[in-house]
């Protein structure tokens, strides 16, 4: 790109050809004010505040910096009397119809208003005359407040609702002075589609529009602001959690959040209840005891799983995980089941999903997960999304896929029901519930009938088509189209459509319904690779994880199949790597998944199980049955950090920390290694998981007891290839995507397999 | 707008409707009736002005006028030549201007040559003449205001046309039609017309006349668009030019052009006020 030169305020500066005046200006440390200038939404120059002096010789003009690219030659004044004059009228201007009511704000001390007009001086006087009287809080939904009146008209709002989020709910309504941010036809938010991301206040200067949380409780300069990953999903999107009090009130995006840039779901912004809520668990109990000590509770906890080990053996426990734990934790919970309690059905709540997808794609791909990253779904020409409600479960996905779509490109949703992202596709397909797996046999016989496949990339880069080829011979489309429901015609339409644009990227979230069969992940890849869109940017197979760390559960062996990194546990050799570090063999059985798990409860061969952070009555099981499963069981632990209905079934209860309570790693479903940050204290005795199975640890075999976050990390990490070698605390906001290479850096996304390497497989097509 | 008052406006017939009077005689009679009506010494507004040259002014309007006259005079038409307010920096584009207020139309760059012509066409046999027939948009919304965008003049067809009313009528059609994205044109804009009101009312300050100045120029410095330029140059010419004509309206409370109705209904009032006082002391 070509240089230009410009002088701001007589100072020298070389900048790349279409750089703006304020990034100049940024660049040698100059101060240029603005106001609906943001760097992470598309620029406006609604406000004016940026003005600045070019000085053309005998005379001069004020041109908006934001937006003004810098010529080269030009000489920039940012603070000259014309400037300061036209700030100070724009400022006292806004303030004259603003209702100044900075004692009482809820802004106060974080208003972007509020600080122009301090640095100005403006006390809002100058100008008199109407103001508008809106109605405050006008809309009566549960996180948003509304108060227009306060309202500066930067149009924040309207850019994050319409490049962030995509909803497009806010929109500017009349002209000249009556001009307001509304939604279409003034509907209530609710009815409008709101989506409730919070992306508008987030982005608010003024308390226009606000959060709910904490309102008239505290000063914004009370708050605590710390920044860690959200588990609440598979995205791993790091989010600003704002504390007063021992209490979480407000959650912002992170701009720095590497799988997000600052994006957040409804779910990640607005659900923290479970942490402020009184039903926490701040004691531990045993039952018939009462409220104990942690460590007798721990203690009465160990004696009753030894005796249930020592009298039915180790295959009689079972221990279930919950999708907030971190890598840490994971993997010290799988070191206690089979190490300790000699018993592999140790597994998290979204194992025997995310076991499948290791195993599909391993042996399709040669990458156990989700081939790109979440960033790489905007920049798809054609996107095809399955599974879960995305917009609800995996938010940061949708986004991307919106994107994707508001770029040109094509975006197909199948889903049974008209969900929020089908607003905006090209095309819905109305498959029946579960059938996610008949749809892609037939998108893989139109592709291969029509051959609308990649010729080149398959014969470059895959081996084993015929095998496909063969199997799909079988597959009869008129079979598919009344398994999914959707007509032959549109089957044929969906696979011309997807396959019309490249790359072509695939998004499964997985869901409870949806199909997880080793063989469903090796139609995706086989899908994907037809298209020759593995191995590219904005392409490969994308599968969202079905809870917040499932990765990290599956990477750290907290699944029952596998150890540590992908070890199979019932392979002798893997089981002797993992003895000679552990010091103690662990358990040859194989292990139960976590539904097997309640299977055995039922057939009485199961009788005592640990649930860490765990809630059996949110698994989809009918809750008679966990009631009567957890009746049946001898022992039962529960350790979570609020009470739910299995606490009062439990013989221990142990109160445990929240997500935003502790330190340590968790992975997200880009196979980012992120750190978390502890953002506040536990109530009362509550502690980490990580701090209660080392307790537990402690009294039943010690020398299995790590003792710091960091060494349980670098212990675990010796067990796996995709993370060998790493230091946690080498770990940048960034994040680390594993498969690591030895010489350091992360793989951001699955590269083409090299010259004389195994190449991308096909495997059968079957169901 | 006041000429509309002045009746017999079937005798005006500029496009053509001479036509309906087929006879010579008919036309003839017509032809007496249109002087008479068109230019009746009665009514309140001249029948023709010209502009009121500036210091400075090279446009020779003081000739046209005295060209006027002497034609005027030697045709023996009982008319009188009125004066144009005119606000200009000594400079326009479109050279001495004639105003017809009681038709609301205006003549541009006429020339002392061109004076027996339009006597002889418009005044006498009442014909639009095209060549000099004001119409570009520059003409502004009103009929009664003349605007030059490249030179800032304003000027009005007669005396009797109030520049803050004008300034006041500018901002309140503006106003309704500005996008409202930028701060300067959807904030400045109303409070420059709220400053108006206030003065059209007799509440009017000096500090409001400086605001609408201050106001004047950051729509002409900072706005996202031509629109707030375009709409604040007219009302930044009005207070440049007829400083006078504010400053009786904000300082004296009166309107001397007698249009801002609440001013007229005080000056009217101290009027009575005085005469009363005058007749006590005289007891």
């Amino acid at each position: 790109m070509a240089k230009v030169t410009l002088k701001i305020n007589g100072q020298e500066v070389e900048v790349e050809k279409g750089t703006t005046i304020l990034e100049a200006a940024k660049q040698i440390g100059v101060y240029i004010p603005t106001l609906c200038y943001h760097p992470n939404l598309p620029l406006e120059e609604a406000c004016r505040i940026c003005v600045v002096e070019d000085v053309r010789g005998s005379w001069s003009t004020l041109v908006a910096g934001c937006v003004f690219p810098c010529r080269n030659g030009m000489v920039i004044e940012t603070d000259s009397e014309m400037v300061v004059d036209a700030r100070r009228t724009i400022m006292n201007l806004l303030l004259s119809d603003h209702p100044n009511d900075c004692m009482t704000c809820y802004a106060t001390g974080e208003c972007e208003l509020q600080d122009m007009a301090h640095l100005y001086g403006i006390k809002g006087e100058a100008y008199k005359g109407a103001r508008h009287k809106y109605p405050v809080d006008y809309d009566k939904n549960p996180f948003l407040h509304l108060d227009m009146n306060k309202c500066i008209l930067c149009r924040r709002c309207i850019r994050a609702c319409h490049d962030i989020e995509g909803a497009d709910i806010w929109t500017k309504v009349g002209r000249g002075f009556d001009q307001r941010i509304a939604t279409a036809f003034d509907l209530p938010l609710e009815e409008a589609g709101c989506e409730f991301c919070g992306h508008c206040a987030d982005f608010c200067p003024v308390d226009a529009i606000g959060f709910r949380g904490g309102r008239g409780e505290f000063r914004s300069w009370q708050l605590r602001r710390t920044s860690t990953v959200c588990l609440q999903c598979a995205s791993g999107c790091r989010a600003d959690y704002e504390t007063h009090d021992g209490k979480v009130v407000r959650v912002k995006g992170d701009f720095n959040s590497p799988a997000s840039s600052g994006a957040l779901c409804k779910k990640g912004r607005f659900n923290f209840d479970f942490i402020n809520s009184p039903e926490r668990l701040t004691q531990a109990s045993v039952k018939g005891g009462g409220a104990v000590s942690v460590e007798e509770a721990l203690k009465a906890a160990a004696a009753g799983l030894e005796k249930v080990r020592d009298v039915s053996g180790g295959a009689a426990i079972g221990v279930l995980c919950g999708g907030m734990l971190t890598n840490e934790e994971y993997y010290m919970a799988q070191k206690l089941a089979r190490g300790a309690l000699l018993t592999n059905n140790v597994d998290n709540v979204a194992g025997p999903w995310q076991q499948a997808v290791y195993d599909g794609l391993s042996n399709s791909l040669g990458l156990g997960a989700m081939t790109n990253t979440l960033d790489d779904i905007a920049q798809a020409r054609s996107v095809l999304v399955l599974g879960s409600n995305t917009l609800e479960k995996h938010a940061i996905a949708a986004l991307r896929a919106r994107k994707a779509r508001r770029d040109e490109g094509i975006l197909i949703v199948g889903h049974p029901d008209a969900v929020p992202l089908t607003k905006t596709a090209s095309l819905h397909l109305r498959l029946n519930a579960g059938t996610e797996d008949h749809l892609l046999l037939g998108l893989l016989k139109v592709v291969v009938a029509e051959e609308l496949f990649d010729q080149e990339y398959v014969e470059q880069h895959t081996q084993d088509l015929q095998k496909l080829t063969k199997s799909l011979d079988k597959v009869n489309l008129a079979d598919v189209a009344e398994k999914t429901g959707i007509g032959e015609e549109q089957i044929k339409e969906a696979a011309r459509l997807y396959a019309s644009q490249r790359p072509a990227c695939l998004v499964y979230g997985v869901d409870g319904n949806s199909p997880h069969s080793e063989g469903f992940y090796r139609m995706c890849c086989a899908l994907q690779l037809l298209l020759g869109s593995v191995g590219a940017i904005g392409g490969g197979v994308n599968v969202m994880g079905g809870a917040g760390n499932a990765q990290g559960a599956a990477d750290f062996g907290a699944v029952a199949k596998y150890l540590t990194g992908y070890r199979p546990a019932t392979s002798s050799a893997a089981r002797k790597v993992v003895g000679k570090l552990w010091g103690v063999d662990p358990a040859d059985k194989a292990g139960l998944s976590w539904p097997d798990m309640f299977a055995a409860i039922e057939k009485g061969e199961l009788k005592a199980l640990y649930l860490v952070g765990a809630n059996p009555f949110e698994l989809g099981i009918p809750q008679e049955k966990v009631t009567a499963a957890l009746g049946r069981l001898e022992f039962l632990v529960v350790q979570d950090c609020v009470a739910n209905e299995a606490c009062k079934l439990a013989h221990v209860v142990l109160p445990a920390s929240s997500f935003i309570e502790k330190g340590g790693t968790a992975t997200n479903c880009e196979r980012r290694v992120q750190i978390l940050e502890k953002v506040m204290d536990s109530p009362g005795e509550a502690s980490t998981d990580f701090e209660l199975i080392n307790g537990l640890l402690g009294v039943l075999k010690p020398e299995l007891k790590t003792e710091s976050l960091g060494g349980a990390f670098v212990e675990a990490v010796q067990l796996m290839t995709e993370l060998s070698g790493v230091d946690p605390a080498q770990i940048s906001i960034d994040g680390l995507q594993w498969p690591v290479t030895p010489a350091g850096p992360g793989t951001e996304r699955l590269t083409l397999p090299e010259d004389g390497k195994v190449k991308f497989r096909f495997f059968a097509a079957k169901i | 707008m006041k000429s509309k008052t002045q009746g017999r406006e079937k005798a005006w017939f500029p496009f053509g409707a001479r036509g309906s009077q087929a006879s010579a005689a008919g036309e003839a009679g017509a032809r007496a009736e249109v002087r008479e009506s068109f230019c009746a010494p009665s009514a309140t507004v001249p029948c023709i002005t010209v502009c009121s040259s500036k210091e400075g002014c090279d446009c020779g309007a003081e000739a046209v006028r005295a060209a006027f006259i002497e034609e005027l005079e030697k045709k023996k038409l009982p008319v009188e030549v009125g004066l144009g307010k005119v606000g200009c920096g000594g400079k326009c584009k479109n050279g001495p201007y004639v105003g017809f207020p009681r038709k609301e139309f205006f003549y541009l760059g006429v020339k002392p040559g061109n004076v027996a012509e339009v006597v002889e066409e418009t005044i006498v046999n009442g014909y639009i003449l095209f060549p000099y027939l004001s119409i570009g948009p520059d003409r502004s919304y009103r009929n009664d205001i003349i605007y030059e965008k490249d030179t800032g003049l304003i000027a009005t067809l007669h005396d009797k046309v109030c520049m803050v009313e004008v300034a006041k009528y500018f901002l309140d059609f503006e106003s309704g039609l500005s996008c409202g994205k930028c701060v300067p044109c959807r904030i400045g804009m109303m409070r420059m017309l709220e400053c108006l009101e206030l003065m059209v009312s007799g509440k009017g300050t000096m500090e409001d006349l400086e605001q609408v100045r201050s106001l004047c120029q950051a729509m002409l410095d900072t706005p996202l668009c031509e629109f707030a330029m375009t709409s604040s140059r007219p009302v930044l010419s009005a207070v440049t030019h007829f400083e006078d004509e504010f400053r009786a309206h904000i300082e004296r409370q009166e309107c001397p052009a007698g249009v801002c109705a609440d001013l007229v209904e005080i000056q009217r009032k101290r009027a009575i006020r005085e005469r009363l006082k005058g007749k006590k002391k005289k007891k």
